[in-house]
């Protein structure tokens, strides 16, 4: 169980959410991604936030 | 862990951490923390600033989803990202290209590393106005000798829609450049020298040694400027008001300048609260992902 | 041999030839990266006319015009009113008349000046302040979520300034401190003191713990270990700190531009206001851009060592 909480993993993660969703902002394709874009940063950066509380795998 | 030593003596490290945190803890709060929490709880309201008799609505999340779906602003990002991703682009070349040479030690690279420094030490809004003199169509040097040697005929970068987002470019590179080159001189000059050594005893090639301990040893170093420079830039403004205002236009009304619009000439202060929050967040996302590169960073 | 050609391509040990040509292409982009401001300083020493000429001028007969107007309102008068004049008594007199016109009095550039001084040096004094001790608890005690709150520290100093102003701008209204230069100070003391915190800190982390430990040993108190020990070992740090915050304050712009009209205006948003005859009186701008940006580069010369350890909060140190 401990192992899933292991905080490089999810960093990483939540990461990859806000860069995806920086992109979607910043992006002159599609106008629906832009829409959903601030929804995904806002969420990759409320988790990136809790899961770097998680207990690091090097402790 | 210390403790035991000066449990006797005048205060306590206990009341000593406090008595030296609070104080900026507190202002931060006060200047700080508590702006932040104004606009987001004005965000969900149709305030306007300059109308103080008006009555102030709750109206959830319509000023998000206004922005959101908003055309104009979808496009002023769009402006922000051709800005971001050239500027990016080409300070990450010419600063890494720059570093590769500077490590070279020669004579005098010291002096000529402090000189090339200099415009990123400078007021951006100060040098931005006399760039747009640089910029004269006619009396402008810049336009002289980009003509000397390409003889475009006349031209004017500001005034130009295609050229007004390139002039932006060109003066945020001439000025952040450095940066980038002074974090990856940083980078190569960690790399341990054993593990050229070794590569010359395996009989790598130049390139071969670039492609396999030079470039993965400053990629960090690399992702660090780049983050920084794009968090700054998502945000800029000084530099682009001085120089285009936003024009010709809209061409170069980068997200914080049309922010700036909104909140303190039109005075939708409601709405561009929204605006900012949302600007807000993304820079404190991405700033998560800047001090996670900055420990690997400093690990080395 | 073939140990020899490696030898020239390593790393390591650059041949001449490669050590040539890197200085070569350096000199090349230095050249190129200073002549803008080779051509702010060449500027500043023109008169009006010489300074829209076509094509632009390289060589011209130097002239203290842009100064001159920096420093002065002027305005303009008939020949029959400047020869009933008594005989000019200054130079910078005497080249007003020779454009045909009068001195009204002093510009206001010298008080957008002393501005940003007194905001410069008042937030970077408070910044410093707070930001030693702040980083000395950092340092060394242990500190309940020691990283959020550092992590917290850190990320005041991203937020973008327009989206802070709005909220600022209305509490300042309230309170009064717009256009003060009290709230000025205040406002770049909260810029700063993130940095001043996150330099600092890794300044005192370098100093070992043994010496205070000594001192306390000896009698010390934790507080004048600190004030006696750590304080004067951390100055070359505490003095970079101090520049680098004095450097933010003085090139601020967004800030000041927003919640700054006349009372305490700093010189930023000042500079592009210059307006001479017929549009933006260039050589007086180039003047007041010289003057206002002379200091940084002096301060930059000297502080090339700290330089990256400040522009990336000490993630980088050399």
């Amino acid at each position: 169980m401990k192992t899933w909480f292991i905080r490089e993993i999810w960093e990483n993660v939540a990461s990859l959410i806000i860069i995806l969703g920086v992109f979607m902002l910043l992006q002159p394709f599609s106008m629906l991604l832009y829409t959903y874009s601030f929804s995904l940063i806002l969420g990759g950066t409320l988790g990136f936030v809790v899961v770097s509380h998680f207990p690091s795998n090097r402790d | 862990m210390k403790n035991t030593l000066s449990k006797s003596q005048g205060l306590s490290d206990r009341a000593l951490t406090w008595l030296f945190v609070t104080p900026t803890i507190l202002l931060l709060l006060a200047v700080n923390i508590y702006p932040l929490i104004y606009a987001i709880s004005m965000s969900f309201t149709n305030f306007y600033a300059n109308k103080p008799g008006r009555e102030i609505k709750f109206i959830g999340l319509k000023n998000y989803i206004r922005i959101l779906n908003k055309e104009d602003i979808w496009e002023t990002m769009q402006a922000t990202a051709h800005f971001m991703f050239w500027t990016l682009l080409l300070q990450a070349i010419i600063g890494l290209g720059l570093a590769l040479l500077l490590k070279r030690n020669f004579k005098g690279s010291d002096i000529l590393t402090t000189l090339i420094v200099l415009p990123m030490m400078l007021s951006p809004a100060v040098v931005a106005v006399f760039w747009t003199y640089m910029y004269q169509p006619q009396s402008g040097i810049f336009n002289y000798i980009i003509n000397y040697f390409f003889n475009f005929g006349e031209f004017t970068m500001i005034g130009d829609v295609k050229l007004a987002p390139w002039s932006i470019i060109i003066v945020d590179t001439w000025m952040w450049t450095p940066f980038t080159m002074l974090i990856c001189l940083a980078g190569l000059k960690s790399i341990p020298n054993y593990l050229y050594e070794a590569a010359e005893v395996d009989r790598a090639n130049t390139f071969q040694q670039f492609l396999h301990i030079t470039l993965p040893s400053v990629l960090p170093f690399l992702l660090l400027a780049l983050l920084f420079r794009g968090i700054e830039n998502f945000k800029m403004f000084d530099l682009v008001v001085e120089l285009t205002g936003g024009g010709p236009g809209s061409t170069t009304e980068l997200a914080s300048i049309n922010l700036k619009r909104e909140a303190f000439e039109k005075w939708r202060t409601g709405y561009s609260s929204a605006f900012a929050v949302i600007m807000f967040v993304t820079i404190f996302g991405l700033g998560n992902i800047w001090v996670k590169v900055m420990n690997k960073v400093k690990e080395r | 041999m073939s140990e020899q050609t490696i030898k020239q391509t390593s790393p390591l040990e650059p041949s001449s030839f490669s050590r040539k040509s890197a200085a070569i292409i350096i000199i090349i982009y230095c050249i190129i990266s200073l002549i803008p401001i080779v051509w702010m300083v060449m500027t500043s020493f023109k008169s009006a006319n010489d300074a829209v000429s076509y094509p632009p001028l390289v060589y011209f007969d130097p002239s203290l015009e842009g100064w001159v107007n920096l420093f002065t309102q002027r305005s303009r008068q008939s020949q029959e009113y400047l020869d009933s004049l008594p005989p000019p008594e200054t130079w910078y007199e005497e080249l007003v008349r020779s454009r045909q016109m009068v001195i009204a009095g002093p510009s206001r550039f010298l008080g957008r000046f002393t501005n940003s001084l007194i905001i410069g040096f008042g937030s970077t004094f408070l910044s410093v302040f707070l930001g030693s001790l702040a980083a000395y608890a950092f340092s060394r005690f242990r500190i309940p979520l020691k990283d959020d709150l550092l992590f917290f520290i850190l990320s005041t100093r991203m937020f973008p300034p327009i989206a802070v102003a709005v909220p600022i701008f209305l509490m300042y209204r309230k309170l009064g401190l717009s256009d003060t230069h009290l709230g000025m100070i205040i406002l770049y003391t909260m810029v700063n003191l993130s940095l001043a915190v996150w330099l600092l800190k890794g300044f005192m982390d370098e100093i070992p713990r043994e010496y205070e430990e000594a001192a306390m040993v000896d009698g010390y108190t934790r507080f004048q270990a600190f004030y006696k020990i750590v304080l004067p070992q951390a100055m070359t740090g505490i003095a970079a700190t101090a520049i680098f915050c004095m450097i933010f304050a003085w090139n601020e712009y967004a800030f000041a531009v927003l919640l700054t009209f006349s009372e305490a205006q700093t010189a930023p948003p000042f500079i592009p206001t210059i307006i001479g005859e017929g549009g933006l009186d260039w050589p007086a701008i180039a003047s007041g851009t010289v003057m206002f940006l002379v200091p940084v580069m002096i301060f930059t010369v000297v502080l090339r060592k700290h330089l990256l350890r400040g522009i990336t909060f000490g993630a980088v140190r050399k």
